[in-house]
């Protein structure tokens, strides 16, 4: 899978792209409005991370013109500005997804996957892990060839999970992917502990694996011993 | 009380003196004249009769008119005065004018007393001083008249200009512009005021602008912060002292980005940057949300009774939603376990009651920012000045009540 980051803050921009090259992407780096226009007009991208505040160009005029030249590419969109009309007129222009500085690393690759399985017509609306398979269009997850009754939050928990596999993710960030960035709920980690705990029993109780380690009181790792 | 009616009340106090004094000086001035009429009437006639007594004539008495007797000795000289006789025709005492008068007449001498009524001449004054007083309050009452039109007329561009500045909200971002009066002080009063409130808005402007600015200056750098330390938990190995000290750098971070974007957040409330208004069906939205609760209430046990009803407000789609997510995950944070939220939502205003504990310290500063009744940590204590600054955008109330055992918030939709 092919990313081109387009980020005029050379920090963020290098730690975006060690992230996602970790991730097995392959990333390329624009830092400016002319070059991210010359890469886009000469190759082709599965995915185009923009700052829609560049200081040569405005993002959103990047957007029409890949829009004109290439209409599979997925558009996500990153603003320091939580501004609505940012947002709005990014959407409309064609960007699949919009996120808001300061954002989590693993938040960022879980909605570049969302962002993927809607853009590929290939089927891939299932992501099979061992003995557990989920369908991303009905959003169920099964063990062993057993559907396992998931509630929503648990669904969007372990997808989640799936998606940042062998990566540390944080309460904090789990908290945000679960309940959006504007609520101020005092007893989320209790939450999530709960949360986390319900779905671990679920699936060891339909005979899959506990793949879910507690680490450090930090956070939680899904991983493949 | 009004400028204007102050004005007219002095007006008619002053006027009512004046007419009262008036009256009074010319009644004075009136009676004066008559009585110097009458006494040169009297003055002839007595000099008639001494004439007539000269020549050896002989008066007839004409009472009460005329008495004359001849006396020993002279006395005092000419004398007018007013005196009271009992008229038997009438069967009153009526007024006279009367001059004594002593005369010394071939060697005699007679003491001459002439008289008038006075009755008529009492008349003339009474009917001339009630012309005159009624000529007075006629004009006193046309001048009010006159000077109420005038001064409403003059204070007209006050009173625009006082609703102006009555008008006057920071919100509006605009300072308040008066129509030239044409009278120098107004104009320069309205000089004075535009130039105070166009200072203001725009050092307004300058801090709100300062504050958005530097929170947006912030959220890159936080998340080079984040991002980086992300990347160092999940990449290197560390012991667990060393990971501690990450994590608490970390949730830190967090901490600050979220504090950031709740602040950005009121700040792009209070700039009225919300501006497309909707139909809402806050029904709607408070089932949604509780649909994306529903975890959370059952995990605390929460039992929700719920009368929604289908109204709808008119509001931003975003502050609404911003609205109740707020106000229910206060009510969740803040609810006992196994505790009751209660919503009720009529057509002008919506409550949400949760159970509590103890009645709260400070409810007056519940709405402050970063103002928190619980030591809580993780909470941050502006999703009800989030509330209130919507309620306020939106001209709306929210309020407070606490009703053993339920704490509850009320958000009325009137506009006032």
């Amino acid at each position: 899978m092919k990313i081109l980051i387009i980020e005029d803050e050379a920090e963020l921009l290098s730690v975006i792209s060690n992230y996602l090259t970790e991730a097995d992407y392959t990333c390329e780096l624009a830092d400016r409005f002319d070059l991210a226009i010359d890469k886009i007009s000469i190759y082709e991208y599965d995915i185009i991370l923009l700052d829609i505040s560049l200081p040569d160009g405005n993002g959103l005029d990047l957007i029409k013109s890949l829009k004109k030249i290439n209409q599979k590419t997925g558009i996500i969109v990153i603003s320091a500005k939580n501004s609505l009309d940012d947002k709005i007129s990014g959407l409309d222009l064609g960007a699949d997804d919009y996120l808001t500085k300061p954002f989590q690393l693993a938040e960022l690759n879980s909605r570049i996957k969302a962002v993927l399985r809607r853009r590929s017509f290939e089927g891939s609306d299932r992501i099979q892990f061992n003995e557990i398979e989920v369908d991303t269009q009905n959003k169920m997850v099964s063990v062993a060839n057993l559907p396992i009754a998931l509630t929503k939050k648990e669904y969007d928990l372990f997808l989640y999970f799936l998606i940042n596999k062998n990566r540390l993710l944080t309460k904090e960030s789990i908290a945000e992917h679960l309940w959006g960035d504007n609520i101020d709920l005092a007893d989320n980690f209790d939450f999530i502990y709960t949360h986390i705990n319900n779905l671990r029993k679920k699936i060891v109780s339909s005979g899959g694996k506990d793949y879910i380690k507690s680490v450090y009181g930090m956070g939680y790792k899904f991983t493949d011993l | 009380m009004k400028l204007l009616a102050k004005l007219n009340r002095q007006y008619i106090l002053y006027s009512l003196t004046v007419m009262v004094i008036s009256g009074i000086m010319i009644y004075l001035v009136i009676s004066a004249i008559v009585n110097y009429q009458l006494d040169e009437k009297l003055g002839d006639i007595s000099k008639r009769i001494g004439e007539k007594l000269s020549q050896g004539g002989k008066i007839e008495w004409l009472l009460p008119f005329v008495t004359v007797s001849e006396i020993r000795k002279p006395s005092e000289s000419n004398s007018f005065s007013d005196t009271l006789i009992f008229n038997s025709n009438e069967d009153e005492f009526e007024v006279y004018r009367q001059l004594v008068v002593c005369k010394k007449i071939n060697d005699s001498y007679f003491k001459i007393i002439v008289r008038e009524s006075k009755l008529e001449s009492e008349d003339l004054i009474g009917s001339l001083a009630g012309v005159i007083l009624l000529a007075i309050i006629f004009l006193t009452g046309s001048l009010v008249i006159v000077n109420r039109r005038v001064a409403s007329l003059i204070w007209s561009p006050f009173y625009k200009n006082l609703k102006a500045i009555e008008e006057f909200s920071l919100q509006k971002q605009s300072a308040i512009v008066f129509e030239p009066t044409g009278i120098t002080e107004f104009d320069a009063l309205n000089d004075a005021v535009t130039r105070l409130t166009t200072q203001i808005v725009s050092d307004f402007q300058n801090m709100k602008q300062f504050t958005e600015d530097a929170s947006h200056e912030m959220q890159t750098p936080l998340a080079i912060v984040s991002a980086k330390l992300e990347s160092l938990i999940s990449n290197a190995d560390f012991n667990e002292d060393q990971i501690k000290l990450i994590q608490s750098a970390y949730s830190a971070v967090q901490r600050l980005s979220k504090l950031n974007r709740e602040l950005i957040l009121l700040t792009r409330i209070e700039n009225n940057q919300f501006l497309k208004i909707e139909n809402i069906q806050l029904g709607k939205i408070i089932r949604e949300k509780l649909d994306e609760f529903h975890e959370l209430l059952l995990l605390k046990g929460l039992i929700v009774e719920n009368q929604i009803s289908e109204f709808e407000i008119q509001c931003n789609p975003v502050l609404a939603d911003l609205l109740i997510s707020n106000l229910l995950s206060n009510a969740i944070n803040h609810t006992i376990q196994g505790g009751l939220i209660r919503i009720v939502q009529t057509e002008n205003m919506l409550e949400i009651w949760n159970t509590g504990q103890a009645q709260l310290r400070n409810p007056e500063r519940l709405f402050s920012r970063f103002y928190k009744e619980s030591s809580s940590p993780n909470s941050l204590g502006l999703g009800l000045s989030i509330v209130q600054k919507i309620c306020e955008v939106q001209g709306w109330k929210v309020y407070y009540q606490f009703s053993k055992p339920l704490h509850g918030f009320q958000v009325s939709f009137k506009n006032n």
